[in-house]
């Protein structure tokens, strides 16, 4: 159906940016979420590992680099928590960084189960071609190396 | 006091026992009335049974009846209808009719230059005034004033006619001056028919005219325009999710469809003894439609555009369409005369003349958004009416989230493999990562079935009551060596020969137990070694075929539509011209 293009100033109306409006309870939209990861990013998640973090002031540098990362969301929409692969070495085999509550980071080995939430991301996050998996309470962003993002 | 003789005599029943055989023979009679009433009863149940049958044919002609007269109701209201339908449209719109005779002929003067400049004038000027409201009028009128040259006037008409109806006339003029021709003409009209494109709901026609532009029926630059304005679209329906979230689910159905269906007969030992085998086979088949997916993508890319006359034939009948379709003002009493011709058509069946009608009103009223419509395009062209070269745009258009969908694809069947393979051999029940495992595995086995064989052992108790005999042998005969009656010694020889007897054949069976397991172990344990190895080859086969998904994406990242413009055989065509 041909629309008026003569006398309107915006033809099309659609609400601003309806992806981080804020609605009470509502999952922040994909394509914020979908965005490409920047590389201070990867590099702050991969140095877990390296155990550059001591308890206390490593891991608020880590939250600060997450919060510029999730800029635009508030804390209620940040992941529940962010599994990767552990590269401590047999026997442990994932890690994860904690976000729901104690916002500790936990190495796992092979037969641990990871909490109930987490569990299911943690067959992908052993996967070679994916870097880290972002929990979320009813999705998974799957991040590869080069900060490209899947959803699941 | 005297004494009165009482004599005893036998009581004179006779009266009851009359009574009784008479109260008999009434009674038999009443079961005979009785019998005779039965009778009666099934003679009237048989009665009611038919008069039902009667009544069922009699409701069923009467409702027969009852349709066939609403039949023949409707098909005569039908009749009258649309007499009086017909009059009114040529009441209102007769000369709608008119106008489209003539314009088609106009457009034949303006191919062949029979008509007088004179003749076109008067005539185009009649039309105006016949038709007030109709926006072809002016559009002739200014069609016959360029042909003679008539800047202003043709101006002016052009005015009025987008005043009138500016869809149809953009679309007319875009048309018109395509297929005169007129290359700067034809970018400013197409730029105007795509400003009024509204994305969300596109016409079927579109695609027609995406297509030409794609495949360089239009002139090349009117392909920059239409780039300009696909990827605004693109980027207004993707601000939300729910467009982008349709077309994702259904690009994910389309990589799943693609999915080798064939049982995968290389693992027999697997499907023997994996419980968890149909997983593992469905995680194999699905991890095998990345190639397919690749070939499939391939093939687009490479495939030459198809020829131009078809598509030029299309543009000049939509071009003959527009002019003699009917207009919207006309399109209520157009629907009600066509229900009015199905119902006659129909025999006067009211609900299936409605029902053709629904039908018909979906095929040409179906309006999709623009990315449904790429969506369409790129997965099946030929029903959506356009050809491989604007399947390849589309499907370069589309990029972005086809790329973000194929991920999610490819991680939904990598979440979905089990990473264990479930072991079930000859009850022994186990699992395996990858098939490395075999050491410990064996050792696992080797347990298994020396409990097994414990077990069974301990199962086979000694037959205790069968030396119940032998043993009372040989305590009589040691009584009898007690007693000096040596030949009741022979007894404990016999008892003692007996024991052994029994003895030697629980033994014996122990034995054969013993072998027994044995020999199940050693073949569980071959069937095991097999399992292994093909469990090996299975994760190398498949994590050969998802590595398969690096082409793809290699592939999906390095498509763009401007590469696409230029894939167009048409584009060379253009630019040598």
């Amino acid at each position: 159906m041909p629309r008026q293009i003569l006398n309107t100033k915006a033809s099309i109306d659609i609400t601003k940016n309806v992806g981080t409006q804020l609605k009470s309870g509502a999952a922040v939209s994909d394509r914020v979420l979908l965005q490409k990861r920047s590389k201070k990013y990867i590099q702050a998640m991969t140095s877990l590992d390296i155990g550059t973090l001591t308890a206390t002031q490593g891991f608020a540098e880590l939250l600060e680099k997450l919060k510029a990362e999730f800029g635009e969301l508030c804390i209620t929409e940040y992941p529940l928590g962010i599994v990767s692969k552990c590269y401590l070495g047999h026997p442990y085999e994932v890690h994860v960084l904690d976000l729901s509550g104690t916002q500790i980071i936990d190495h796992y080995k092979i037969g641990e189960t990871l909490p109930g939430f987490l569990e299911k991301a943690r067959n992908l996050a052993l996967n070679n071609s994916y870097l880290m998996i972002e929990v979320y309470p009813n999705k998974m962003i799957i991040v590869k190396e080069d900060g490209t993002t899947t959803k699941l | 006091m005297s004494e009165e003789v009482i004599s005893i005599r036998p009581a004179d029943l006779s009266y009851i026992e009359s009574s009784l055989s008479a109260l008999n023979s009434n009674l038999t009679v009443v079961n005979e009335n009785i019998q005779v009433i039965d009778e009666d009863v099934i003679k009237l149940n048989q009665k009611h049974d038919l008069l039902a049958k009667e009544l069922n044919k009699l409701s069923k002609s009467f409702s027969d009846y009852v349709g066939e007269y609403r039949r023949k109701t409707e098909l005569q209201l039908a009749e009258t209808q649309i007499v009086k339908i017909r009059q009114e449209l040529e009441n209102k719109f007769g000369y709608y009719a008119e106008i489209r005779r003539m314009a088609t002929g106009i457009l034949q003067g303006v191919d062949n230059r029979l008509v007088s400049n004179d003749t076109l004038q008067y005539a185009t000027e009649e039309v105006v005034i016949k038709a007030p409201g109709y926006w072809l009028a002016p559009t002739l009128l200014s069609v016959a004033a360029w042909l003679r040259d008539d800047k202003q006037t043709a101006e002016r008409a052009v005015k009025e006619s987008i005043r009138r109806d500016d869809y149809k006339t953009s679309l007319f003029f875009t048309l018109l001056t395509r297929r005169i021709n007129r290359a700067d003409a034809v970018l400013r009209w197409v730029e105007r028919y795509f400003m009024h494109q509204n994305p969300h709901d596109l016409d079927r026609e579109f695609v027609i005219i995406l297509e030409s532009v794609s495949t360089g029926v239009f002139p090349p630059a009117s392909r920059e325009i239409m780039v300009k304005h696909v990827k605004e679209w693109v980027i207004e329906l993707s601000k939300t999710d729910d467009f982008i979230d349709t077309q994702k689910d259904n690009w994910i159905t389309f990589f799943k469809s693609k999915r080798d269906t064939e049982d995968q007969k290389q693992y027999p030992i697997l499907t023997q003894f994996a419980t968890n085998w149909q997983i593992l086979e469905e995680s194999l088949q699905i991890a095998k439609a990345n190639k397919t997916i690749l070939a499939h993508f391939n093939k687009i890319i490479l495939s030459s555009s198809a020829a131009h006359s078809s598509l030029i034939k299309q543009l000049d009948s939509l071009l003959n369409g527009l002019v003699t379709n009917f207009d919207d003002e006309e399109l209520p009493l157009r629907k009600k005369e066509r229900k009015c011709e199905l119902i006659i058509e129909k025999n006067g069946d009211l609900d299936a003349a409605l029902a053709i009608m629904s039908t018909e009103e979906k095929i040409f009223s179906e309006k999709v958004d623009f990315l449904q419509m790429l969506t369409n395009a790129a997965f099946n062209p030929e029903k959506s009416g356009v050809s491989v070269a604007t399947q390849a745009l589309a499907l370069s258009i589309s990029q972005p989230w086809v790329l973000e969908s194929y991920n999610t694809f490819v991680a939904q069947c990598r979440s979905n493999v089990p990473g264990r393979v479930e072991i079930d051999i000859d009850g022994w029940v186990e699992s395996t990562v990858d098939g490395s495992e075999e050491q410990d595995l064996l050792y696992k086995q080797n347990v298994y079935y020396e409990k097994l064989k414990d077990d069974l052992i301990a199962q086979a108790k000694f037959p205790f009551n069968k030396i119940v005999v032998p043993a009372l042998l040989i305590i009589l005969g040691i009584i009898g060596v007690l007693s000096t009656e040596w030949w009741l010694s022979a007894s404990i020889a016999i008892g003692g020969y007996m024991i052994y007897r029994v003895w030697k054949k629980h033994d014996d069976y122990k034995n054969s137990i013993d072998a027994q397991v044995e020999e199940r172990k050693q073949s569980a344990a071959a069937v095991l070694r097999a399992l292994l190895i093909e469990t090996v080859e299975y994760r190398q086969e498949l994590k050969l075929e998802d590595d398969e998904s690096e082409s793809v994406l290699n592939f999906l990242n390095n498509i763009n539509s401007e590469q696409f413009m230029s894939l167009s055989r048409g584009a060379a065509r253009s630019i040598l011209k």
